[in-house]
């Protein structure tokens, strides 16, 4: 049923929507990334996002270091840990990837531990590196600085890794190993670096996104970990492959949250999640039957 | 396959390590550390680990509190409900100092009196059988599970090593509440003769350890106090069955049903009629905006109150369902903005209306008369996580009173008094000065943490009735027989027919407080008289409150 | 030759020394299961056991616990093992049938019981199947997804109806009520652990059947699977209903367990996660591993409940340990075998092998493999029909694949096509078999037009194909993969054996596809296709990848078993010496078209046949 709708609700909903959307876009950029490199599904990326988010918080909340160092800080931890899952990775090579996925949840399963064991026993929301105040007023809503940041940080870091992946040489090996990892071996292609370096390319991301994300979300594990199931919703869409669609498809995520949840429409209790649900269900359907070549998990 | 196996040792070597080093880093932070290492003291039988029966400051009672004489050290009679709790409005009450504090003990609450509201009143049915005794001069013995001749074990189930916001923070604190009662409980010359032992048990916030810590304990103890845990709504099949009397926390609305379980504070529904009644006769709003977290029992809260405002021919005019894993309540600030509601009613959760308010704040908007959240945003505690926003325009519910600055006169009566006082200093001496804190105001004045205090004190109370022949059908028939004061505002009565009654109903009043600034600049809660009330025909209310029903 | 007894392979002696004296050949020996794969679920259940005896309260309630853990992540690994995919939505079905058979069942009476587990269960199994069916048309990473959003929405809609989940006062389900060493929990315990050993006993006995070939099939090598016959929409919809079954089950016992169903925290999203993980770490090759796994993360933060260790540090530990544990199983079954000291002297073997064994050792050289007797089989020669595909075209974007070709293999007839890379044979035989849709023309066997037929069902009318790279399941036998789809009974396995035998292949009847050669494979499927006795066979390069021997052996059998059955042949061939071998008629592909047809010669004299085999270009 809807509500006298004012052009103003409309357009603040849609606003609200695109940012609650870049939440799932920055942690969906860390799901593709190690994706792309050899078809696993990176379930440490909350892990990786929290501990980030972690590090960055006791840099700069506890230890009083400057934005930037702590920002870099939480990035770099990010980094090397998503390395030590890719060492892992290069490892398990004779272990299906289903099993590999779940070995990274492990990892996030002990990077949420360790935070919860660091962190104060409340909840807490680390500064924003944007600043806590200043935005503006657009329609009925406001916009901060740090969504603002965000968002420009995240589709900055999409281009960018999109531009890598299909304009370098980097990118080029990088898609040889996705397509063929033992072919690209034969070719020269240094398999153990480059697995290495994208899984801590993609271990920096998460941080990145945890700690862009976290002081909206809190710096919570489980909280995070529901914003990347809604990343691994929206970027499946594109397969797990296309930084560009696992953007658009979590934007895709966030609209539909935030128009069905921003009083356009009134629905009863669930249901407002129900109506996302059902634009993932018939995305997900509609990627599935036409990229059915991408579908397969080996078990 | 040598490489892979030389793989497999490393991993699982790092496991162990990692693991090792998680559990024992950081916990400098974790509430429970202190009392867990007390605990290891002295196991109990068949417990993982416990409080000891009797504490070393036992032996050297400094305080006023300990002192021979005090009505702490000598319990108040069966026929006498606790004398816990202050006269209203009592300025020395509030102050720090163990005199000033134990002065107020000794006054008798009015509403602890015999014939005062405090007691059942006479269409309450009384308890099914004659109400057990001490016998004089009769000597202690193994009159049931759980009881010594000199020991009474007691029980709790908590989420202690549960995700941080849950787990230490809150249900590590509640075994810290617990272990201060215990101790001063033992300090002040046990129950009858015998000393209390806490043993406690961790479900980790896993429905199925709780279960699990259950039948561990239910041979092992004697009763269940308070515990913060999600088995008090589903256990009701075993307890009839095992005639465990517990004291539960209140939470779910399945724990007023059980006749073996005796809630410690209201749950959510209760609290949203109490809070809807007042908000129409106090504030007056002409529309409401309500906001709840998707769950059963907020639905069912939110259900309940937009019955009640509509009695009172309010308009709800806005509901939003929030999700304890949201991450952004823009839309939802978006969707009140739309309606504009005069006032905002929450049965929530701390995480999201948290994630309301800072998006409300950025958005430079509020509703006119302001918020009232139920008690889970209304904790001291919680305060600089909902950031300034909050101050002079939200309201907070709560079952019982909550210590506020000397100066707030409104407060005498349930939030500034003795036994507030006493339990603050007992954190203290049980778990250091790291509660001048955070910590010690969150542990507190926490509504569940107050009751396990609370309901600790009652159980020994109780059990001090029956003396040598303490049982567990004996301690469900006195806990039924009368009101309980609670020496920090709200009566507890659960009537023997029927827990979940309305008549007598435990928590017929409740309290308001708001948000305001602190002298410091940080938050601070300022009683908001008159109180809202359950069922005004119902009594159990002290005659000298000011509640909407004598306002 | 025909009816001739062959010899598995080379590296197997014969076996006379299994027939009886009387010259009748010996039953064929019964190939006992190694020790080590007992030994799992043996342990099991005497862990089990041991649990009702002498576990104490709270473990034997960890006992039942694990046992509702363990019935969920076997219903998980039935699509996890047999169709590869993951679903994420185990726990919202879990926690369905819960609160849908508490919902119910409450009062008591055993009537509302038995409704309220056959709503429960029913309506679990009704979703998994649903899910099923969304296989079909999504399928792994997209499945996995789709089975979120379903876990997700059921946890935020349905769970959220205080009506059945509003806490326990209303859903107390009735457990029976004992005191005494034989307490409420240890029958509960009992009862749970009959009804989890009666579902795994039948699932294990199914997996013994040819069910589990085609459940593998199904979910491994879809294309395989049609080539078979199998209908797929069929198996998926078993496999996801037994799967929806036995996690309904675990939702009833959950809430039978604890007297009514536990709040929606554990039913959500990471309970599914944890859920989908114990098969995993089971390493998914036993389901009895799945109950080891179970206990795990039943028992263990139970026991080191007092070390307050953080949830996630525990979980995520028991994980590793059993994905390492999982991935190692081979190793340390080993090294367990190595523990034992093997028999050295006779005696020792007598009394480890049995004194039959101790014989056979003695009059016997050791054998690769034991060799199977195979009876004769008759051959079947009813009559063929034609298959004729008129004025074909399939069209793949603006590309035509293949453009109006005309093609008919009438029975007894043998005919190859050949044609370069790229031309449109395999498109060709897709569109005859049904695996791509002709954009126009239609295909008819003998009068039945079956152009709209799907492929598994034109598999059943009467064709037969294999494909240019073998669909076969890798993690099946040779045997499963040659048996499955095949109708039970009728003479369809002696004949299968039998063929096995005459291909050369039944010595390796009991070895898993993926460790035999490449050439064994296509030995493999081809006689697959000819187990059902196919009235049109379509082989796609039959003997890429094979030695010539083993080619002039393939030829030679093929030649027999045609002309003896009366089967039409139709196959593509760059080999031009086994066309030239077995075809009577030749059709030249060139771009999708038909370049020449006719009989062999005729065609080889065509120079534009020439020039396409020397990739010279060649226009039609």
């Amino acid at each position: 049923m809807v509500i006298g709708v004012t052009a103003a609700v409309f357009e603040s909903a849609v606003i609200i929507g695109i940012f609650t959307g870049t939440i799932y876009a920055m942690m969906a950029l860390g799901i593709v990334a190690s994706f792309r490199i050899n078809r696993v599904v990176n379930l440490g990326i909350p892990g990786l996002a929290v501990f980030g988010a972690t590090v960055y918080f006791e840099m700069s909340n506890v230890w009083g270091a400057p934005v930037l160092v702590a920002l870099l800080g939480g990035v770099a931890v990010g980094a090397l840990f998503g390395a030590i899952l890719g060492l892992c990775n290069l490892k398990m090579t004779a272990w299906p990837r289903g099993f590999v996925m779940i070995f990274t949840l492990t990892a996030s399963l002990f990077l949420f531990g360790w935070s919860d064991k660091i962190l104060p026993p409340i909840q807490v929301s680390p500064a924003s590196p944007f600043g806590d105040s200043g935005g503006f007023k657009v329609a009925l809503t406001y916009v901060s600085n740090h969504q603002i940041g965000t968002f420009i940080t995240c589709i900055l870091v999409t281009l960018l890794m999109g531009f890598v992946v299909s304009k370098t040489r980097i990118g080029i090996y990088v898609r040889a190993i996705y397509d063929d990892g033992d072919s690209a071996a034969t070719l020269g292609i240094p398999l153990g670096y480059f697995v290495v370096g994208v899984w801590a390319v993609a271990g920096a991301l998460a941080a990145l996104a945890g700690i862009l994300v976290s002081p909206r979300v809190t710096l919570d594990p489980y909280l995070i970990l529901f914003v990347t199931i809604w990343a691994l919703a929206g970027s499946i869409l594109g397969g797990l492959e296309s930084f560009g669609i696992a953007f658009v498809g979590s934007i895709l995520v966030g609209l539909s949250q935030g128009i069905l949840g921003g009083g356009i429409i009134h629905l009863g209790p669930g249901l407002e999640n129900l109506g996302a649900i059902a634009v993932v269900a018939i995305a997900v359907f509609y990627a599935g039957v036409k990229r059915r070549d991408l579908a397969h998990i080996q078990t | 396959m040598a490489l892979r196996r030389r793989w497999s040792y490393v991993a699982l070597f790092s496991t162990l390590a990692m693991l090792g080093a998680a559990c024992s880093g950081g916990s400098s932070k974790e509430a429970s550390k202190k009392a867990d290492n007390t605990q290891a003291a002295s196991p109990a039988p068949n417990a993982s680990s416990s409080t000891p029966s009797a504490d070393p400051s036992a032996a050297t009672p400094t305080t006023a509190a300990a002192a021979p004489g005090s009505p702490a050290a000598t319990p108040s009679s069966p026929s006498t409900p606790a004398a816990g709790s202050s006269t209203p409005a009592n300025k020395s009450a509030a102050s720090n100092t163990p005199a000033g504090k134990q002065a107020a003990s000794n006054t008798p609450a009015p509403g602890a009196k015999p014939g005062t509201a405090a007691a059942p009143t006479p269409h309450a049915p009384g308890p099914a059988g004659a109400v057990p005794s001490a016998t004089p001069g009769k000597a202690n013995y193994a009159s049931d599970v759980g009881v010594s001749a000199d020991t009474i074990r007691i029980g709790t189930i908590n989420m202690t090593s549960a995700t941080r916001s849950l787990g230490p923070a809150l249900a590590g604190v509640q075994e810290q509440n617990l272990d201060a009662a215990v101790k001063y409980i033992n300090r002040s010359g046990g129950v009858s003769g015998r000393k209390l032992q806490l043993v406690t048990c961790d479900d980790g916030g896993d429905i199925a350890r709780g279960r699990a810590c259950y039948e561990k304990l239910k041979d092992n103890v004697f009763a269940l106090v308070p515990s913060l845990t999600w088995l008090t709504d589903v256990i009701h099949d075993r307890l009839p069955k095992d005639k465990v009397p517990w004291l539960s926390w209140g939470w779910f609305k399945s724990e007023y049903e059980d006749p073996w379980m005796f809630p410690c504070h209201a749950n959510g529904m209760r609290e949203a009629s109490q809070v809807a009644d007042w908000t129409a006769k106090v504030l007056k709003p002409a529309t409401v905006g309500i906001m709840y977290l998707n769950v059963s029992e907020d639905i069912a809260a939110k259900d309940v109150a937009t019955k009640q405002l509509k009695a009172a021919g309010i308009k709800v005019v806005e509901t939003v369902a929030q999700e304890w894993d949201s991450p952004d309540e823009s839309q939802h600030v978006l969707a009140m903005r739309t309606a504009n509601p005069d006032f905002i009613l929450s049965f929530s959760w701390p995480a999201p209306v948290a994630k309301f308010m800072h998006d409300a704040s950025t958005q430079h908007w509020q509703p006119k008369l302001g918020f009232a959240a139920n008690h889970l945003t209304g904790d001291p505690g919680y305060g600089p996580i909902f950031g300034e926003y909050i101050k002079d325009k939200t309201y907070t519910i709560t079952s019982w009173g909550v210590p506020t600055d000397p100066s707030d006169t409104d407060n005498a009566e349930g939030g500034n008094t003795a036994e507030q006082q006493l339990l603050r200093d007992e954190l203290i001496r049980t778990n250091g000065r790291e509660y001048q804190g955070f910590k010690w105001r969150y542990a507190g004045y926490h509504h569940i943490t107050q009751s396990g205090w609370v309901c600790t004190r009652i159980l020994a109370k109780a059990a001090e009735q029956m003396g040598a022949d303490l049982t567990r059908d004996g301690q469900k028939k006195v806990l039924e027989s009368k009101a309980w004061d609670s020496g920090i505002g709200s009566t507890l009565y659960w009537n023997a027919a029927d827990h979940n009654a309305n008549q007598n109903y435990s928590y017929n009043r409740e309290f308001i407080y708001k948000w305001i600034s602190a002298k410091d600049g940080g938050w601070d809660l300022k009683r908001i008289l008159p109180d809202p009330v359950f069922d005004c025909k119902s009594g159990n209310i002290p005659a000298a409150a000011k509640t909407i029903c004598n306002s | 030759m025909i009816g001739t007894k062959r010899n598995g392979g080379a590296a197997v002696a014969d076996d006379s020394a299994g027939a009886a004296a009387d010259g009748t050949p010996a039953r064929p020996k019964k190939v006992a299961l190694p020790p080590t794969r007992l030994i799992l679920p043996v342990i099991v259940l005497c862990l089990g056991l041991s649990g009702e005896f002498i576990l104490p309260t709270h473990l034997t309630y960890a006992a039942s616990t694990a046992l509702c853990y363990g019935l969920v992540g076997l219903g998980l690994y039935l699509p996890l093992a047999a169709l590869r995919e993951l679903p994420l939505n185990g726990a919202a079905l879990a926690g369905l049938s819960a609160y849908l058979f508490a919902y119910n069942a409450s009062g008591g009476s055993a009537g509302k019981t038995v409704i309220g587990v056959i709503i429960g269960v029913g309506v679990c199994t009704l979703v998994s199947v649903a899910g099923g069916l969304a296989s079909l048309v999504v399928t792994g990473l997209y499945f996995t997804v789709a089975s979120l959003v379903v876990q997700i929405g059921i946890e935020k809609v349905v769970f959220s109806v205080g009506k059945l989940t509003g806490g326990a006062a209303g859903r107390g389900v009735a457990q029976p009520d004992f005191t005494g060493y034989f307490n409420t929990n240890r029958v509960v315990f009992l009862i749970a652990g009959v009804v989890c050993l009666t579902i795994t006993t039948a699932v294990w006995r199914v997996k013994k059947t040819k069910t589990l070939a085609n459940w593998v099939m199904t979910g491994h090598q879809p294309e395989g699977a049609d080539a078979v016959g199998i209908r797929r929409w069929v198996q998926k919809v078993v496999i996801f209903g037994l799967s929806g079954l036995l996690i309904g089950v675990a939702g009833v016992l959950f809430a039978f367990v604890n007297g009514t169903p536990p709040p929606p925290p554990q039913f959500g999203v990471i309970w599914s996660v944890i859920f989908l993980a114990i098969p995993i770490a089971s390493g998914m090759r036993t389901s009895s591993a799945v109950w080891f796994v179970a206990a795990g993360f039943s028992a263990l933060p139970i026991i080191l409940e007092s070390h307050h260790i953080n949830p996630n540090l525990l979980s995520g530990s028991i994980l590793l340990v059993a994905l390492m544990v999982s991935q190692s199983q081979d190793a340390i079954m080993a090294r367990i075998r190595n523990l034992r000291r093997q028999p050295e002297t006779i005696e020792e073997l007598a009394a480890a092998e049995g004194i039959q064994a101790l014989a056979a050792i003695h009059e016997q050289p050791i054998k690769a493999t034991a060799p199977v007797q195979v009876k004769e089989v008759d051959l079947r020669t009813k009559v063929s029909r034609a298959l004729v595909g008129t004025d074909i075209g399939v069209t793949f974007g603006g590309v035509k694949a293949v453009d109006g070709v005309n093609v008919r293999v009438g029975p007894g007839q043998r005919v190859a096509i050949v044609g370069a890379n790229g031309a449109g044979k395999t498109t060709l035989f897709n569109a005859l078999t049904g695996f791509v849709p002709p954009t126009k023309g239609t295909v008819h066997l003998g009068d039945v037009d079956i152009t709209g037929v799907p492929a598994y069902a034109r598999i059943r009318q009467g064709l037969g194909r294999t494909f240019q790279l073998p669909r076969l399941a890798d993690i099946l036998t040779v045997r499963q993969n040659v048996l499955a789809g095949q109708a039970q009974g009728e003479d369809l396995i002696p004949r299968a054996e039998w063929l096995m035998e005459r291909f050369g292949i039944m010595a390796l009847a009991d070895i898993p596809i993926q460790v035999v050669p490449f050439g064994t494979r296509r030995k493999v499927e081809m006689v697959r296709s000819l187990a059902r006795r196919p009235e049109v066979l379509l082989i796609d390069e039959p003997v890429s990848g094979l030695e010539d021997e083993e080619v002039s052996e393939l030829l030679e059998v093929m030649l027999e078993l045609q002309a003896a059955e009366g089967w039409g042949l139709l196959a593509i061939e760059h080999d031009l010496r086994f066309v030239t071998g077995i075809a009577e008629q030749m059709m030249v592909m060139v771009d999708g078209k038909v370049l020449t047809e006719g009989s062999i010669n005729d065609v080889l004299a065509d120079e534009r046949v020439r020039q396409v085999y020397l990739g010279e270009v060649v226009s039609v």
